[in-house]
């Protein structure tokens, strides 16, 4: 069995000094079947016949430029995640801060009060806690009411 | 005077009923003048709502989980904003919910945000029209649509009449939206009226989309889900069938 190939295949930056590159080596032999190996390749003392060939085939400039154009699809996918998540935290905080509400307003203190104004107050609150506490102020306003 | 108004509609679940007052006070908190209605079951009527509604109607009011759909057409004004009870107003521009249909104009909706939905393509077509909040005009035509609407939903939850390679039945099935898609597509309606869409449609139909479809704006109408809460409440009223009124 001889080996009659070498091929790089997806050759990439892997560090920020761009002094290294994964790829896969593909070792083809004469009767006709080849090898994959996954493959990390530096070349500290200019000798490594692998970085020279990728370099060759595929240039630093080639490297360069698919390594920026991948960081580029990163920070899209990335930023497109986080307004996702963030869409979906929104949510859960708006759903969560309307059932509190609704269960404030269950209390029978609160939904017979006449009070419009404290009412509309903590409808219009903006966070859980905000409703909860102006909840239990008119809470309280009634509760002294009916003592009087 | 003009004859304007909301309609809410509450039925089957009581949540909805302490959910279309909440919607029903904040409509006012924003617009006092406001005159809304609320359809609903006798049962649940307290004096909290008549307090704050211009008018409650019970009579006839179907136990259905689409009400809403029977409900359209008995609205008492000339131009209504239904509201799906599990809404919220947030703006001083609620004042504004009847003056965005023009005057050729029958119905104005607001669009679907595909990242948001559940369902949006299938493979005949796409659900591009929210019905969870839209204002109309009174009109003939447009009322019988609405009540074909909910006859059309009835049958739909009971038997499926399409090809479902087309119209796949596990997908488009509990919708109403893909009801009225059918009824503008394949029952032949979409000529016949003339369907506007918001200017800034997301502010009035907030629905979980991203802020910055808001442009800066604020929200006017925050539409939240409740629609998987409140099974077991004792106070619920069973959802009948009444795809033969």
């Amino acid at each position: 069995m001889t080996i009659i190939n070498r091929k790089y295949i997806n050759p990439r930056w892997v560090s920020d000094d761009r002094d290294q590159i994964e790829c896969i080596i593909r070792v083809e032999h004469d009767h006709g079947g080849f090898e994959d190996a996954r493959a990390l390749i530096s070349d500290p003392n200019n000798d490594n016949p692998d970085w020279a060939a990728i370099m060759d085939q595929f240039t630093k400039e080639k490297l360069d430029a698919d390594i920026e154009a991948a960081l580029v699809e990163h920070r899209k996918r990335e930023e497109k995640h986080q307004a996702e998540r963030k869409r979906g935290d929104d949510r859960r905080n708006q759903e969560g801060l309307f059932e509190v509400k609704l269960e404030i307003f269950q209390i029978e203190e609160i939904k017979n009060s006449k009070d419009r104004a404290s009412k509309a107050a903590i409808r219009k609150a903006k966070t859980k806690s905000e409703s909860i506490i102006r909840g239990s102020v008119l809470l309280m306003k009634e509760q002294a009411k009916k003592v009087e | 005077m003009n004859n304007d108004g909301f309609i809410l509609i509450a039925t089957v679940k009581y949540m909805y009923y302490e959910s279309a007052v909440m919607c029903a006070n904040s409509i006012l908190d924003y617009y006092p003048e406001a005159k809304i209605t609320l359809f609903t079951h006798p049962e649940w009527v307290d004096d909290e709502a008549l307090d704050i509604f211009d008018q409650i109607i019970t009579k006839d009011v179907p136990s259905s989980a689409r009400a809403k759909l029977w409900a359209l057409s008995k609205s008492p004004y000339d131009k209504t904003m239904y509201v799906d009870a599990d809404a919220e107003v947030m703006s001083d521009d609620i004042r504004l919910a009847h003056d965005q249909l023009k005057p050729t104009q029958d119905i104005i909706m607001g669009l679907i945000r595909p990242y948001a939905a559940v369902v949006t393509k299938f493979p005949a077509g796409e659900l591009t029209l929210h019905c969870g909040m839209f204002t109309y005009r009174r009109s003939e035509l447009l009322y019988k649509i609405f009540d074909k609407w909910f006859v059309m939903w009835e049958n739909q939850q009971v038997e499926w009449d399409l090809d479902s390679k087309l119209y796949p039945q596990n997908m488009l099935q509990p919708f109403d939206i893909f009801t009225f898609w059918r009824l503008m597509n394949l029952e032949g309606y979409r000529d016949s009226i003339n369907i506007g869409i918001w200017e800034d449609d997301a502010r009035w139909n907030f629905h979980g989309y991203h802020r910055d479809e808001l442009n800066g704006k604020e929200i006017i109408l925050y539409h939240h889900t409740l629609s998987k809460k409140g099974q077991n409440n004792e106070k619920n009223i069973p959802s009948k069938s009444y795809s033969n009124i």
